[in-house]
């Protein structure tokens, strides 16, 4: 009787500590460590939040036999899926964000290659436009042009469009202009202020009365004088090109009067491609 | 020839004594390993034979090999008739099979990562050297 009691105490004191603290396992231990790793790890905890459960319900099993004094080998063995569930979890969390970064790579890389696509397309688009703008409004200039010379009685000839200034310009043999053909110029020298590319050679031509070299002269000096009135009327010497015919180019016959009357006269020869910008 | 009748009728009575007689050899095999032992070594089995490929091979062969050996030694206590023990190591066979898988998986999801993000980079500093026209 007084040798049992102690032994009892003795016992329950083992017992009741037995209870309070399990037997230490280093495998658990690393376990919950790690557990506690990869649930603080907000990769693991967004990207495999099964993984991570199944890891922790495998190591609550890990811990209530280690609780409930299983063998070691059993808690070793429990201690170790635990470690490997929360590998898994690691792992798959790892890898399920490689894969978020290369969708978002190749995303962009697809968004990047079609802006650029967009970009070229909007800078042809535009390209096109613009050349079409200017191919139109060439068009619409080259017909705006003809009709203006139409109206001063130009004549489509196989070196551009001629407008004749008749000999009524000028007094017989003088090279001075008459002051009514000034109305006739200046709306030849809108037609240049109007078409800033135009050029034109001014042509004089005489009729076969008088010395051929004197007739040069006069053809000359009457070209000339009808690009000073065109100067003075606003338009750039450097699109006015003087070319002295003198005698050699008649349009009718020097044997009539009216015919001589034909020859004597300064012609603007308009040259420029039918379907393009005139010609400088 | 014209004797088709017994010939036929001969392997039938084979298979309807095969037939009852099949659950009774299940239920023999059953009686020598329980039940979920022999399910936790055919998991073992899949989740290595799933692990076994090329991308495993090649970044976690070690951790390959150690579901392959546990898987083996499974076989063994089984065979020894340690079930307790053929358990454990089929249940580690299976989890460790799932490491060196998702290992290797994991490896070379970083890499298509890192590749992916540099061509992006690529193509980003090609169009901004490239002039607009």
């Amino acid at each position: 009787m007084t040798i049992r009691t102690p032994m009892l105490a003795t016992l329950a004191v083992a017992l009741s500590a037995c209870t309070i603290v399990p037997e230490r396992n280093l495998a658990l231990e690393q376990a919950q460590d790690r557990y506690a790793i990869a649930r603080q790890d907000n990769e693991v905890q967004t990207l495999a939040s099964d993984e991570l459960r199944r890891a922790g319900d495998s190591l609550l099993i890990a811990q209530q036999a280690n609780s409930n004094r299983q063998p070691k080998a059993t808690v070793d063995h429990l201690a170790y899926l635990s470690n490997q569930r929360i590998l898994i979890a690691q792992e798959t969390a790892a890898s399920r964000a490689a894969q978020a970064v290369t969708a978002a790579a190749s995303s962009e890389r697809e968004k990047t290659q079609q802006d650029q696509r967009i970009q070229e397309a909007k800078g042809a688009n535009e390209r096109l436009a613009r050349s079409q703008a200017g191919k139109r409004q060439s068009d619409a200039r080259v017909e705006e042009l003809e009709m203006q010379l139409r109206e001063l009685n130009a004549r489509q000839t196989p070196r551009g469009l001629v407008v004749t200034l008749g000999d009524v310009l000028f007094d017989s043999g003088h090279a001075q202009l008459l002051p009514g053909s000034v109305g006739n110029l200046s709306s030849l020298a809108e037609v240049f202020k109007r078409h800033p590319q135009l050029v034109a050679a001014i042509e004089g031509h005489a009729d076969n009365s008088g010395d051929a070299g004197s007739n040069v002269l006069l053809s000359r000096q009457r070209a000339e004088a009808v690009k000073t009135a065109l100067v003075s009327l606003g338009v750039e010497p450097s699109r006015l090109q003087i070319q002295a015919y003198g005698e050699k180019n008649p349009v009718a016959s020097n044997a009539t009067e009216a015919g001589r009357q034909l020859n004597r006269r300064v012609e603007i020869v308009f040259a420029y491609p039918r379907n393009g910008r005139p010609a400088r | 020839m014209n004797s088709p009748t017994p010939c036929s009728q001969r392997p039938r009575s084979w298979s309807l004594i095969l037939m009852s007689a099949s659950p009774l050899l299940l239920l023999a095999a059953c009686a020598s390993a329980p039940a979920e032992l022999n399910q936790k070594i055919a998991v073992a089995e899949a989740s290595v034979a799933h692990a076994s490929n090329a991308s495993t091979q090649e970044s976690a062969a070690l951790e390959l090999q150690i579901a392959v050996n546990k898987l083996d030694s499974a076989r063994q206590a089984m065979t020894n008739r340690d079930y307790e023990r053929a358990q454990m190591l089929a249940e580690e066979a299976e989890v460790d099979a799932q490491v060196a898988e998702l290992h290797a998986q994991s490896v070379r999801s970083r890499k298509a990562a890192e590749e992916s993000r540099a061509a992006a980079q690529a193509l980003r500093n090609e169009i901004d050297r490239r002039p607009l026209r």
